[in-house]
């Protein structure tokens, strides 16, 4: 019933979704290329026509190669990883939507954990849809918003069992609570202004550039979710404004913003703090554009990215019961990441680092995390792929004061049933396993399967 | 892109400057100091060293082994203080032990018979007065100075017994739902008379120690009894010399270095040392002995002489090394002189106050106290210092506040 209830609400959303034609659609996922030409019968680009070896898009913080026609829009949204097909097509619509629907299943076990919380397992959907616009020259607009849906069975006791009244225990039995959990939130909602090739300004809701996996779209990443360090750092939208620049088509890219800030992890609580993030980060890559995606499907040419991202937050901090500040403290954040693809391999590394001081305590609060992803793109027949995939990440907390660790292991297994279309990851299944080893020695393992349509 | 460049480069060290003003203080340095109340009596005052929990909160604990009164502040990690709660103490013979450990934004500590949580804004209560299946009273005659914080539970071990128990029981302790489990017998089952002596823990491998002394027929035993984290006991030694020694009579807690030796200060001066193959007591020369401290994994004898503070290496061996002076309490002592600016942040808004020549609250010269400093930041710890004293209504009450000082041992 629990399945039947996930899968309906998947296919609402597709019905949804159905009529729309996505042309472009970044974390919705692109169409398969074909589509658009087809659609609007508007000619293919070059690139298409000669079946690119790497049809991937600029990275989110990147410019798409200039605009021909003065009314396409000018920028790719943070979220595209597919640039317009062509952009007179564009012009001619300048609504696109763009949909994805990723229905899992997960289980976990803690064997060290009240039997309350020993075993979790249940079904997640997240659907997401995005609608994009260009109704005007050098602006645009994209409108990201996620659903989600968990039914969690959850353990909630175990008891013993003595059947036969001996005293002695034969058995024991537990018992279960459904929850299903919905909810929406907006993931991007952004207007972007891109008065120059190599400038843009852009405002509203979006991950801070701080991290790669920040940046990374929902459906780009090779797990379901972003790394583990990453989210003790930063997790979810922020709203802001952003200046992003381009050097070199891609080769030199900078960002730098202000936030809300509230997107930030590692908090103290009991506090409410006011105080503007600040956000920069730059990527450098030498060999060409790096899409900010996670995975080398296209089997592209030899490419190496180097980033470095920042986040200064000072801010004032108030007495949550009396209202008075009482303090002013200084959140400093820096995350540097590697990474390259190569003919199918892909490999990911990021470090990250916090340090937060106040003027009471006289106690930093220091934190730092790293995390490494490989894959590998095999294609088994031309219509058929699979990829390995790991990824060994760790964080210490406390670091100044009593440090905990805490350290995953993921690793997993894609398949591409389509293989063939310009982007395989349109239709993706995954099976991985999910290890956690938390301080004090405490485990938590578990697996996740999962399939990921975009259109 | 250019000036986008230099944005990013102007940011990155804006940020890295404004992080680098902010650190801890040096050896012998006071940071901010906070006053936190007024405590009653005179300097030296019978205040334990305070702790923190994760989350930065201040923790401020007045009482002594032989007093039944007790008094607890909590200062919250960005400003102002309550003062949670007073005489917790439970049993008419003894006070507080001291700490017993802290989590994510609680801290619990031992007095008389009681284990009792502080937390903010919540105050204090005791944990386990009762049994919960019983209803009967329950004392914590021992426990072990740790406490484990684990994502599926926050856990103690104990040695608790009931008025109707002939022996206590030795428990694993959950202070969040407040159940105990993992119960075992005191051994042997014909034991009496059981007390305890002094207990310690090993952060650094997870393990308690309890020194009990019971009645066995006509001969008296003393054991020192090593626990692991889920109160499972996992090795005993006899321990001799102790037949005198009183109940509680180590000063503070037993304390172990990385390689296992334990030590403590019995109540005539002397100094305890064991591992699990045995132990043996010495005499200090060149200081009074006050107490074991621990630090960075190694043990030291902290005391005073003519009024100046001490300080003994414990090698792995169980040898004391000479006394000498203890340069990073006196420079603490020195930092203290002249007109020391206070914030007042008892409520909020804070103030600003001027001490002139406040003292060290805790002992007779900073960091020396039977009980080991908590480590608060890396090279830091909080200690308490007393400023102006009063009257109120006819006994003397000392205003004092906490802060962090740079902390070091020859």
């Amino acid at each position: 019933m629990r399945r039947a209830c996930t899968w309906l609400a998947a296919l609402g959303l597709a019905v949804v979704a159905a009529p729309a034609r996505a042309q472009d659609d970044a974390d919705a996922g692109a169409p398969p290329a074909e589509a658009a030409p087809a659609a609007s019968g508007a000619p293919r680009t070059p690139a298409e026509a000669t079946g690119p070896a790497d049809p991937a898009p600029p990275a989110a913080n990147t410019l798409p190669p200039p605009a021909t026609d003065p009314r396409a829009p000018a920028y790719a949204p943070a979220a595209d990883n597919a640039p317009p097909a062509d952009n007179r097509v564009l012009a001619a619509l300048p609504l696109t939507i763009g949909a994805h629907i990723t229905p899992s299943f997960d289980f976990k076990v803690r064997p060290e954990a009240l039997p309350r919380d020993g075993t979790e397992y249940g079904f997640r959907t997240v659907a997401g849809v995005v609608l994009r616009a260009s109704p005007l020259p050098m602006w645009s607009g994209v409108l990201h918003v996620l659903f989600e849906v968990q039914v969690k069975e959850v353990v909630t006791d175990v008891s013993g069992v003595d059947a036969n009244g001996d005293g002695a225990l034969e058995g024991t039995e537990s018992t279960r609570e459904t929850l299903i959990v919905p909810g929406a939130r907006l993931e991007e909602a952004f207007i972007t202004f891109q008065p120059l090739k190599q400038l843009a300004v852009r405002a509203g809701v979006m991950p801070i550039p701080f991290t790669l996996a920040q940046q990374t779209p929902i459906t780009q990443r090779l797990f379901p979710n972003r790394p583990l360090p990453n989210d003790v750092f930063i997790a979810g939208s922020d709203i802001g404004a952003l200046l992003l620049g381009d050097l070199a088509e891609g080769v030199l890219t900078a960002s730098a913003g202000a936030f809300n800030g509230e997107s930030l992890g590692l908090r103290l609580r009991g506090t409410d703090g006011r105080g503007i993030a600040m956000a920069a980060r730059a990527d450098v890559n030498p060999f060409g554009a790096f899409p900010v995606r996670e995975g080398d499907e296209q089997r592209s040419a030899f490419r190496l990215g180097v980033g470095l991202g920042t986040v200064y937050r000072p801010q004032k901090l108030f007495d949550e019961s009396s209202g008075y500040s009482t303090t002013v403290s200084h959140d400093v954040r820096l995350a540097a990441s590697l990474r390259m693809a190569y003919a199918g391999i892909y490999l990911g590394l990021e470090y990250l680092r916090a340090q937060q001081t106040d003027t009471i305590s006289d106690r930093p609060r220091l934190a730092e995390g790293a995390y490494v992803q490989a894959s590998y793109f095999w294609l088994l027949r031309p219509t058929f792929a699979i990829a390995p995939v790991g990824r060994l990440g760790f964080t210490i907390e406390d670091e100044a004061v009593d440090d905990r660790t805490t350290a995953s292991t993921e690793l997993g297994l894609s398949f591409y049933p389509r293989a063939d279309a310009p982007q395989p990851d349109i239709l993706k299944l995954t099976l991985n396993y999910i290890g956690e080893r938390r301080f004090e020695g405490e485990y938590a393992h578990g697996a996740e399967a999962s399939m990921q349509l975009r259109f | 892109m250019k000036g986008l460049g230099l944005l990013a480069v102007a940011l990155t060290a804006l940020a890295a400057s404004a992080a680098a003003c902010a650190g801890p203080p040096d050896v012998g340095e006071w940071g901010r100091l906070r006053h936190f109340g007024q405590v009653t009596g005179e300097t030296p005052l019978d205040l334990l060293p305070p702790t923190a929990d994760r989350q930065g909160n201040l923790y401020v604990l007045w009482g002594d082994i032989e007093s039944l009164q007790t008094e607890a502040w909590v200062g919250r990690a960005a400003g102002g203080w309550t003062r949670v709660c007073t005489d917790q103490t439970k049993g008419t013979s003894f006070g507080v032990h001291g700490w017993v450990g802290h989590a994510e934004s609680r801290a619990w500590y031992w007095s008389g018979d009681a284990l009792v949580e502080l937390a903010q804004p919540s105050g204090c209560r005791r944990i386990l007065d009762f049994d919960p299946s019983s209803g009967a009273s329950l004392q914590f005659r021992a426990l072990i100075p740790r406490v484990r914080e684990a994502p599926s539970r926050t856990t103690t071990v104990a040695l608790v017994q009931s008025p109707s128990d002939p022996r206590p029981f030795q428990v694993l302790v959950d202070l969040e739902n407040e159940v105990y489990g993992e119960t075992t017998a005191f051994e042997p089952g014909d034991a009496s008379a059981v007390e305890i002596l002094g207990t310690g823990a090993n952060h650094n491998d997870g393990e308690g120690v309890v020194i009990v002394r019971y009645q066995r027929g006509d001969s008296t035993r003393t054991e020192a009894r090593f626990y692991d984290d889920f109160a499972a006991p996992i090795d005993s030694v006899s321990l001799g010399g102790l037949e005198d020694e009183v109940p509680y009579g180590i000063a503070g807690y037993l304390q172990a270095n990385d390689e296992g030796l334990w030590a403590g200060v019995l109540s005539t001066g002397q100094v305890l040392v064991f591992d699990k193959s045995g132990g043996r007591v010495h005499r200090v020369s060149g200081m009074n002995a006050v107490g074991v401290h621990r630090y960075e994994g190694k043990l030291w004898v902290v005391g005073e002489s003519d009024g100046r503070p001490r300080v003994a290496a414990i090698d792995d061996g169980g040898g004391i090394d000479g006394a000498q002076t203890w340069d990073a309490s006196r420079a603490a002592a020195a930092a203290l002189e002249g007109t020391l600016e206070i914030a007042d942040d008892r409520s909020l808004p804070a103030r600003t106050r001027s001490w002139k020549s406040p003292r060290t609250a805790i002992g007779p010269a900073p960091f020396v106290s039977a009980h080991s400093p908590d480590p608060y930041a890396d090279g830091t710890t909080l200690w308490a210092i007393g400023g102006p004293t009063f009257d109120s209504g006819g006994e003397s009450r000392t205003a004092a506040a906490v802060g962090a000082v740079g902390i070091a041992y020859p």
